[in-house]
């Protein structure tokens, strides 16, 4: 794209987010302040991720971009046109194939291994923001590892509605230091940060911070002796494309108005709907 | 100065290393001519240093040597020079800070990445003082070695990251272009 | 695709130059606020902006932000003297009369506000373009140098630092005044002009006397590389608030008993913002904060107008999986109070 500098942001910029991504990896589950450029898309709708993935792209990169799980979702197509504009970079929808993977809150559902980043789009990397609106304030609870207010709201939720109600940004413990925002991703893709042989990068582009979990870190969701984490229940149902019974799934309507459940992984849905034929049961 | 594509490959590379410590990982070779024998710790230095931060030089042979290096360092990056207690990197050469790494900036408790990377030329990576290491980043434990670093460095530096998140972050970089990272957030036996 | 010549030539151009002269006069006051919001001097670029985004300032100013970001920094200016303003437009609060006179210049302020329906079929002329180059512009003592002389102006808490740049470095609290200063010249008109308002109403204590309001042309001016003199590179419109942050009902005065300013200082004509600038200027120092618009982190997060709109319209986005897992609570919570 004439104009422009390869991947979009000039070298001064990348430096600047190089370093910063070092520092995260180095501390995991920290958050690291950075200057956050405008970029030619809105905040709020990627600019983080889109740092990330422009600061570490390069040639021989393979890019996946996915919102909701979905590769064929406006803003994902949006991301992936500018960043192939600048890059020139193979694109794929095939996550097996994909070295970067940029998400919108999911993880896909297939094995990821030690060649593969993930990147996050984070709306909101503060995970105590919910009881705390003061940055200084969160920032001093981090430093001295106090996060007491945290362990009251959950207990209040389950005093007042049987259970905590965190659904997707669900609170986790990193590295047994850092209370940490997994991004708006459902429960259902906690358990996979754990112990992961895949890098996983966080990025706010409006809040301007980026944070990161090792492969092979402790990732821990907060829970009680008697309260602990759960993932979403589909009381059984399976995907009315694939027959998968062990995905993540979202309401939907067929054409004539019947409920139905769909994968929110579309591309782990078309293979197994190419392997398992129409509406095949899942084994 | 360093290419685009080419900073953006050793960035990988010393992403790849940081994220997992004790992983040897190779840098690509690129034409450079500094005034030191190994090359390969400016890859590094190119990649990262910018006017908005500022690096030292410790243990070069002489007085004449580190002003040389400086120069070379600055003229490429437009990186200053700056105190040791304010360097944001640090190339280190003799295998040892010998005992400096104290007054090194380790960040604050709510700023813990305001804190500085050392860079290490070593003789040869795989070989020499073997670690033991574990924590984030490494599947269990892993031993790694390292020829051309002092057991007191290895010592104070344990020291100097003990009270994590608070810490130095390093990276050995040995003459055959080998890498090989241990953030503060690893633990080291040996 | 071949080459294809324009034809019609030189009446086109002409008549073409007419009309984005007429759009310039007529929409220059939001072509000042997209330059001050987009944080960008460039007025031809505003106006492009503004067209290309139907009308949409918030969306000109995204546009403008996002260009800024992409070019090169070569260097910085020297600090503007508004001393040397050429001014168009000067009034004061605080005395009747001031150095030079209370001139009114281009302003509503005094008109009523009748829709003149005849305007709407009116082409404007090209008027008159007169310049006085060669001539110096007069100058005018600043209202706050004659209060300064007097002992009454208290001296500025911070001085003579390296500006804090917003754009560059992560903003950490609590801000230095610079800080804050760049992040008000680039806020958001209507959010700025909210908390200003709400501070005058009585959430904050800040409700000041206007020193002196200006509206001119300072020129640009930086150090030339080689003879190291002040080189003036081109002039920008401007408009300064200087407000007294003391006036009606409660008298708020420093320790030493002296009067604090509160500054504005922004593109173009745009003395709604100077003004809320130099109250929220005024609010954000406040040393106990109470209110809104004196909590830092309240103000600065939020008078953004890029951030907050790409945030609020981020809504638009899908969300269903996170509704899914959200869902899943609340039939968890049914089924808990059974």
């Amino acid at each position: 794209m004439k104009g422009y500098n390869y991947a979009f942001l000039d070298e001064f910029t990348k430096r600047e987010i190089r370093r910063k991504i070092l520092k995260a990896v180095a501390i995991p589950g920290y958050q690291v302040p950075f200057a956050s450029r405008e970029m030619p898309i809105a905040k709020g709708w990627g600019t983080g991720g889109l740092q990330v993935t422009l600061s570490l792209i390069g040639d021989s990169d393979v890019l996946k971009v996915i919102d909701q799980g979905s590769d064929d979702s406006v803003n994902a197509i949006n991301i992936k046109t500018l960043v192939q504009h600048t890059t020139d970079v193979k694109l794929t929808n095939d996550t097996k194939e994909a070295s970067i993977i940029q998400t919108r809150h999911r993880i896909p559902e297939e094995y990821l291994n030690e060649d593969q980043t993930i990147v996050f789009q984070v709306p909101f990397p503060e995970p105590l923001r919910t009881v705390e609106p003061s940055e200084q304030l969160t920032r001093r609870m981090h430093a001295e590892k106090d996060y007491s207010k945290i362990w009251l709201y959950l207990y209040e939720n389950i005093v007042q509605y049987g259970d905590i109600i965190f659904g997707a940004r669900y609170p986790v413990m990193v590295n047994e230091r850092y209370l940490m925002d997994p991004s708006p991703i459902p429960r259902w893709d906690i358990p996979r940060l754990h112990n992961a042989a895949f890098l996983s990068l966080f990025c706010a582009g409006r809040e301007k911070r980026v944070y990161a979990i090792p492969p092979y870190t402790k990732v821990e969701p907060l829970e009680f002796e008697d309260y602990k984490f759960e993932v979403e229940n589909f009381d059984g149902k399976v995907c009315a494309r694939c027959g998968s019974g062990d995905t993540f799934l979202t309401k939907s309507v067929d054409d004539k108005g019947n409920e139905i459940w769909l994968c929110s992984d579309t591309s782990f849905c078309e293979k197994r709907r190419k392997k398992n034929g129409l509406f095949a049961k899942s084994g | 100065m360093i290419g685009i594509f080419d900073a953006q490959l050793v960035f990988r590379k010393v992403l790849d290393a940081m994220a997992r410590p004790g992983k040897v990982v190779k840098l690509p070779d690129i034409s450079l001519n500094p005034p030191a024998e190994n090359k390969y710790p400016f890859f590094i230095l190119f990649t990262l240093l910018d006017h908005e931060v500022e690096f030292k030089v410790l243990g070069a042979k002489n007085m004449g040597n580190t002003e040389k290096m400086s120069r070379y360092i600055t003229s490429n990056t437009r990186s200053r020079e700056s105190s040791l207690e304010d360097a944001d990197f640090i190339l280190i050469y003799g295998g040892s800070s010998r005992g400096r790494i104290h007054e090194m900036k380790r960040g604050t408790l709510e700023y813990p990445d305001e804190s500085t990377t050392l860079i290490y030329d070593v003789e040869r990576i795989g070989t020499g003082m073997l670690l033991t290491i574990s924590g984030p980043g490494i599947r269990g434990e892993r031993k790694t070695a390292i020829d051309g670093i002092e057991e007191e460095e290895i010592r104070d530096m344990d020291m100097v990251n003990s009270e994590f998140p608070l810490g130095v972050d390093a990276i050995f970089s040995d003459r055959y272009g080998n890498i090989l990272a241990l953030p503060r957030s690893t633990k080291v036996r040996w | 695709m071949g080459y294809v010549a324009v034809e019609g030539g030189e009446d086109a151009i002409n008549n073409a130059k007419k009309v984005v002269e007429i759009f310039r006069r007529e929409n220059r006051l939001a072509i000042d606020q997209v330059m001050g919001e987009g944080s960008l001097y460039a007025p031809e670029l505003a106006e492009l902006a503004i067209k290309q985004a139907e009308g949409d300032l918030v969306e000109a100013s995204f546009l403008i932000r996002a260009y800024r970001s992409t070019l090169p920094r070569i260097g910085y200016s020297e600090p503007i003297d508004t001393h040397d303003m050429f001014v168009s437009r000067q009034i004061s609060s605080t005395f009747k009369d001031i150095p030079g006179g209370q001139i009114l210049g281009a302003t509503r302020d005094y008109t009523q506000r009748l829709l003149e329906f005849e305007r709407s079929d009116e082409v404007e002329e090209e008027g008159e373009e007169s310049s006085d180059a060669s001539e110096d512009p007069p100058k005018f003592e600043k209202v706050v140098d004659v209060m300064r002389e007097d002992g009454l102006i208290a001296e500025p808490l911070e001085n003579s630092e390296e500006p804090f740049d917003i754009t560059r470095d992560s903003l950490q609290f609590p801000l230095s005044r610079s800080a804050r200063l760049q992040a008000l010249a680039r806020g958001e008109n209507g959010a700025m002009l909210a908390l200003a308002y709400s501070s005058l109403r009585g959430y904050g204590s800040v409700h000041p006397t206007i020193a002196e309001l200006r509206v001119g042309y300072v020129k640009v001016k930086i150090k030339h590389p080689y003879t190291k003199n002040e080189v003036s590179i081109g002039e920008i419109l401007a408009t300064e608030c200087e407000g007294i942050l003391s006036g009606v009902g409660a008298t708020m005065l420093s320790e030493d008993a002296k009067f604090s300013l509160g500054y504005g200082l922004v593109f173009g004509q745009n003395e709604r913002k100077a003004i809320s600038m130099a109250i929220l200027d005024g609010t954000t120092s406040v040393k106990e904060p109470e209110a809104p618009s004196e909590d830092q982190e309240f103000v600065f997060y939020h008078i953004d107008g890029v951030d907050a709109m790409g945030f609020v319209e981020h809504l638009k986005l899908p969300h269903y999986v996170t509704f899914q897992s959200s869902l899943d609570r609340v039939k968890k919570a049914k089924e808990a109070k059974k």
